[in-house]
Parts: structure tokens; sequence; C-alpha cells
């Protein structure tokens, strides 16, 4: 396709470092003896770099990024085909000349053949630049998330001022006017998750404590496998079992009108939460030197003594996280909240009433909600409120989570 | 005697509390089986030909699950297609080319942080950008993307732990012959790492498929005429599925609804244990 010549460039242009490679456009548009046509190739390419809709759109994770690759692979083809060769091979060679000083490659290659090696580092290099964009990707996604919720959900504000938005008591989103208070849902998703916890909390660490300290090896790797499978069964079904089994319990036990309240709600999100608080809790148990047990021992306390009294509180930061995984878990559960809480909408003066949380309010509306509308928005904002509650439960479970491995590291 | 005396005490305090303990996480495994065991038996006879073959007909009250069966397979591949490489890829930066700098450290909290993100908040992102912003629609396209954006977090930190198990030797004698850093990644890291990386995506994936909240917001159907036939479809899935036919439509025959739940437990735990087994074929290997 190309001839010897432009071949020859081509190599030329790949043995450039880098930085170069980003200077050699730089020339080519400022160099006077260049055709305007192989001119305006840089910023055409430029602008379908720059532009998010292309060929294959570039938030597309990997798919995204191959157009662009083929794009500058098109272009650089292009340029070389239209540039005068003698032109361009000059401009190559100025810029490989002030890069490397000429004794210097050859040298430092060692036995290796030096043109090999030029052709690996473009390789490497694109490799790299690749690889990192994916790296970053997860705070692209994080940032977005959080950005999107907020350019769809802060202009709600401006219809209902954020305090009376917070602290309203009254959602009535399309009565008109319409009035957007989610105190309610606040206060729901409060008390189920307070109340989860607390069932959650004794029952997780006592199971954690008892396995990693008291239960038989074969306990132990029977009872491990049967928690990870709960963390994998899709919450919709632990609902609908929670439903049809758990609502009726509730409702006769404790003489209510109705099995579909809070406390239904609580018993399922800690029954949910128990496995990130059994797994952290126990790695967190596990973490601690053995020295501090067999010192324990050394004085005379029994294992269960050892256990309150110095585990327990040595592994306190890492169960402290645990709980703030769990609490994550439990704000954040959507379908057997919407399942089984009952889905009223005033603010709840017991566990034993109906509610909904926040999450269940937004599965339950999100579908009706007219894009762009009030309160379309207003979903998008108890969202975003969602987001900065359960970021920082993660935030201070991680923070947590380090201080206690440095402890034990040093 | 008195010092004996308390030794005995202590000791029965023991068994006592340990006798607790053992029934606390008796009360974490008994409700774990009897779910499974639950759905196992109610959903098994009503488990037919038709029902896993046929759509559903008269508003879900007759006919089958087919075209959700059919849905979530897809949806399975979608996010697969999309989480995976982003996720290896984007461990391979953590592990292999990230100096311990400050922009290391906010990817690792993002990822931490984005492993946290409530289900139903993936779903709004979904459907503020896949579903309105790049018009896509309530396609399979725009819920895979949703469903590979919650998979991914879980896909790096278990891809991350097993590129960091490759021992630092693999790498030195690699580099040591003269390869290259990425040749070193792909022909000696990646090649170890393989068995736990396919583990973690197996099971991010398989709760991802799992996942009702983000396709109830990116809008899943409930009843379709006919199959998906591109990504730009409209789909059934079974979670979503489940949830109407526990929920919202009156007069549901109750076999209905535990045929679905069983077919989905069935779906998403025998990936379970697929990757279970991976894990455990590799871990022979290497013995």
């Amino acid at each position: 396709m190309l001839g010897t010549d432009a071949k020859s460039i081509l190599k030329s242009i790949k043995a450039l470092p880098f930085r170069k490679k980003v200077l050699l456009p730089v020339r080519i548009l400022s160099d006077s003896r260049v055709p305007i046509g192989a001119k305006l190739v840089i910023p055409g390419l430029l602008l379908y770099l720059i532009m998010p809709l292309d060929l294959i759109p570039d938030f597309i994770p990997v798919l995204g990024q191959l157009d662009d690759l083929l794009v500058i692979i098109l272009a650089l083809g292009l340029i070389v085909r239209l540039c005068p060769p003698q032109v361009l091979h000059e401009l190559v060679l100025k810029l490989g000349q002030t890069s490397s000083p000429p004794a210097q490659p050859k040298n430092q290659s060692g036995g290796r053949n030096p043109r090999l090696l030029k052709r690996f580092r473009l390789g490497e290099k694109i490799m790299e630049l690749f690889i990192f964009g994916n790296g970053v990707l997860a705070i692209v996604v994080l940032v977005g998330i959080f950005g999107l919720l907020l350019k769809e959900g802060l202009p709600i504000f401006a219809h209902t001022p954020f305090w009376r938005f917070l602290f309203g008591d009254k959602w009535y989103p399309v009565s008109s006017p319409p009035t957007f208070g989610i105190l309610p849902f606040l206060v729901a998703s409060l008390m189920i998750t307070v109340g989860a916890i607390i069932i959650a909390l004794p029952v997780g660490v006592a199971t954690a404590a008892y396995l990693a300290e008291v239960a038989p090896k074969a306990i132990r790797e029977s009872v491990k496998p049967l928690i990870e499978l709960l963390a994998g069964v899709p919450s919709v079904v632990i609902g609908f079992v929670g439903l049809l089994v758990l609502t009726p319990l509730v409702r006769n036990v404790f003489h209510l009108n109705t099995g579909l309240t809070g406390l239904t709600a609580a018993i399922m999100l800690a029954f949910m939460s128990l496995p990130v608080i059994v797994s952290v809790s126990e790695d967190a148990l596990s973490m601690v030197p053995n020295e501090y047990k067999e010192a324990s021992y050394a004085l005379g306390a029994t294992r269960w003594q050892t256990i309150v009294h110095v585990l327990i509180p040595a592994a306190i930061s890492g169960i402290t996280a645990a709980v703030m995984l769990g609490v994550g878990r439990a704000i954040g559960e959507t379908m057997t909240v919407l399942m089984v809480a009952g889905g009223a909408l005033s603010v709840p003066h017991s566990l034993a009433e109906p509610m909904r949380p926040m999450t269940a309010t937004i599965a339950a509306e999100v579908n009706n909600a007219v894009r762009g509308g009030l309160q379309y928005q207003a979903l998008f904002a108890i969202g975003a409120a969602l987001f900065l509650i359960t970021f920082a439960t993660n935030l201070i479970a991680d923070v947590v989570l380090e201080r206690q491995k440095r402890r034990f590291q040093t | 005697m008195i010092r004996s005396e308390r030794g005995h005490g202590a000791k029965a305090t023991e068994r006592i509390a340990f006798g607790l303990l053992a029934l606390a996480t008796f009360l974490v495994v008994a409700p774990v089986i009897y779910i499974v065991v639950f759905i196992l038996v109610n959903g098994s006879g009503s488990i037919s030909w038709e029902f896993l073959t046929q759509a559903p007909r008269h508003r879900g009250l007759e006919g089958g699950i087919f075209p959700a069966i059919v849905g979530t397979f897809y949806l399975m591949i979608g996010t697969l297609l999309f989480a995976l490489p982003v996720g290896v890829f984007s461990a391979i930066y953590l592990t292999e080319y990230a100096r311990r700098n400050w922009l290391t450290r906010l990817i690792n909290l993002s990822i931490v942080n984005l492993a946290g993100v409530p289900s139903i908040v993936f779903g709004l992102f979904g459907l503020g950008l896949f579903v309105l912003a790049m018009r896509s629609g309530s396609s399979l396209l725009a819920a895979s993307l949703t469903l590979a954006c919650q998979a991914l977090a879980m896909i790096i930190t278990t891809s991350r732990e097993a590129l960091m198990a490759v021992p630092r030797s693999y790498r030195e004698g690699s580099l040591a012959l003269g390869a290259t850093k990425w040749q070193t990644v792909l022909h000696v890291v990646l090649p170890q790492a393989m068995p736990g990386i396919i583990t973690g995506t197996v099971l991010a994936t398989s709760r991802a498929i799992g996942e009702t909240a983000p396709i109830l917001a990116v809008g899943a159907a409930f009843l379709l005429p006919s199959l998906p036939s591109s990504p730009l479809d409209q789909f059934m899935a079974l979670p979503y599925h489940l949830y109407i036919v526990a929920t919202q439509v009156p007069g549901m025959p109750e076999r209905t609804m535990w045929g679905t739940a069983l077919v989905l437990l069935v779906v998403v735990l025998s990936f379970n244990t697929m990757a279970m087994v991976v894990r455990w074929r590799f871990r022979q290997r290497r013995v």
C-alpha cells in the first residue's frame, strides 16, 4: 500500500520517544512546506478524539477507545501520503536528533537488537496509556454517577427549598401543585437500618467469633460457603420468601393489622447484611496476633474470657468497619424493602407501622416519572442523598479497616 | 480450693457462652438452608417443559417464562462483555503499573465506594446516562452497561487479588529474560492469575444478573410478544419478572411465582457453583 519511502518514515516515527511524537504534529503544522490538505488532517483528528460521540461512543469501555486508536493510525497514514517524503523525513530526523544524543541508544540496549527494542517501545507506550485509562475508570464511573445525580436532581431545589425538601413530611408528587418532602422516607430508612443493625450486630459478631475461635474445622468449612451462598442469593428472591413466610409470622406474633411493616423489613435486612458483617468481623478477629491469645491463656483466662476481653477489644475497629458496611448494605437495599415494608407515605412512628424507605420510593416511582419533570428531579435528589450516605459509611469503614491493618502490621 | 471453684465457674460460663455462639451461627445458617430448600420444594412442582419454553400469556397468568430466561442470559453476556476487559485491565494497572501515590489511593477509594453504591442508584445512573442521554432506550444495551458498572468494582477487586497472588519472582524472571513489561504481564502474570480472575468475574456477573433494582429503573419489560433481536430491543429478565408476578399482578397463581423464583435461584447459584469449581480445580492442579 505505502511506498518504501513512507515505510521508512513510519519506522523512524515509531522510533521517536513518546514526548517527541506528541511534538511532531506541531512541527508539521508550523512547517510551510507541508501541503494544506495534510495539515487539515491534524485538527480533524483532534476533533474526532475530543468529541464524545463518534463511531463508537467513548464512554463505552474498551470498544469506545478502539475506534480512536484506529483513527489515529489512519490519520498517520494519510499524513505520510499527503506530505512530501523529504520534508517529513527531515522533520522526524530533527526531532530524533534533539531527543537523544547519538551515542546513547546503542550502548544502552546492550546485546539486544535496537530496532526490535524501538518497535516494542511504541507498543508499550500505547498499552500503558490504554491500561491507565482503564485504571482510572473506577473514578470516572463514581464521579459520573454523582455528577449525573446532581445534574438531574439539583433543579428540584428551585421548586422546593432544600430544607423543606429534607424535612417536609408530605410527598404528593403528582397532585397539583405537587409537594416534595422526603422526611417520611428518611425516617423510614433510618428506623429500618437501625433495627436491622440491632439484630444483625450481636448475631453477626457471635457467628464470627464462633467461626474464628470455637468451631471445629468441619463446621467452619461447611458454614462459610453457606454464608457466601446467602450473599449470592438475589435480593428479590429473599424478598419473595420474606413476603410469603415472614410477613404472616410478624402479623400473627405481634397482633398487627398487616405484616407489611418496617419491622419485617428490618428483620430481612438484618439477615441480608449478615454475610458482610460476619466475614469482615471474622477477618478482623483472625488478624489479631497469636501472642495476644497466648498471653491471655498464660494468665489463666479461659477461651471465652479471651474472646470477650482480648480478641474482641483488639479487633474492635474491624468490627466497627463490618457494622458500617452492614449499615451501607441495609440503607441501599431496595427490593426487599420495596416488597415487605408496606409502602406507607406518612412519617412512621414505630417500626410496627408500614413505611417506605428512600430506596423503595425511587424504585416505586421511577417508571412513572416524566423525564426532566419535578418528580423525576426529586427522585434523583433522593438518589444523591442515598449516594452521600452510603459514601460516608463506606469511607468510614475503609478508614477504620486501614487503621486496624496498620496497627497489627507494625 | 476457691481458685479451682472459680475455674469451674468460668468453665461452665464458657460452655454456655459457646452454646450461644453456636446458636447464633445456627440462626444465620438455618434461614439460608430454609430459603433454598423451600424454593426447591415448592418450585419444582411448577417446572414443566411448557413453563420453561413458552412466553407468558394473559398478563402472565398463563404460559411460561422463556423470554425472561433468554433476557437474563443476554444480560449476562452483555455485562461480561463490558465489565470483564475493563475490570481486568484496571486491575492490571493497579497491580503492575500504578505507583504508590495519591492517584492510586484515589482509585482504590473509588473502587471501595463503587462497591457500596446502592443498586437503585446504579439504576438511576443507567436511566439518566444510557437510556436517556445516550438514547439507547430501555434496551438490553442500556441494562447491560448499567449492570457492568455495578459488577466493575467486584471484578477489579477479585482480579487484583488474583494478580497480586502471582509471585514476584515470576515477573523478575521474565523481565530478566529481556521481556518488556507488557509482555511479562500478558504471557507470565495473566495466565497465572486467570483462574482467580475467572472466579471473581463469574461471581460478580451472577450477582449482577440477580439484581432487580437497576433493570427496574432502566425499564425492563414485563410482557413482550417476541424475543429481543438486537441489543437495542426491550427485554424481559428473571428477577424483574419475579418481582412483578410476586407483587404486581393480582390473582397470580402461586406456582408461577415459585417456578420463577426457582429458575432464578438455580441460574444464579449454578454460576456461583461454577466459580467455586474453577477455583477448586485450579487449587488441585497447583498442588
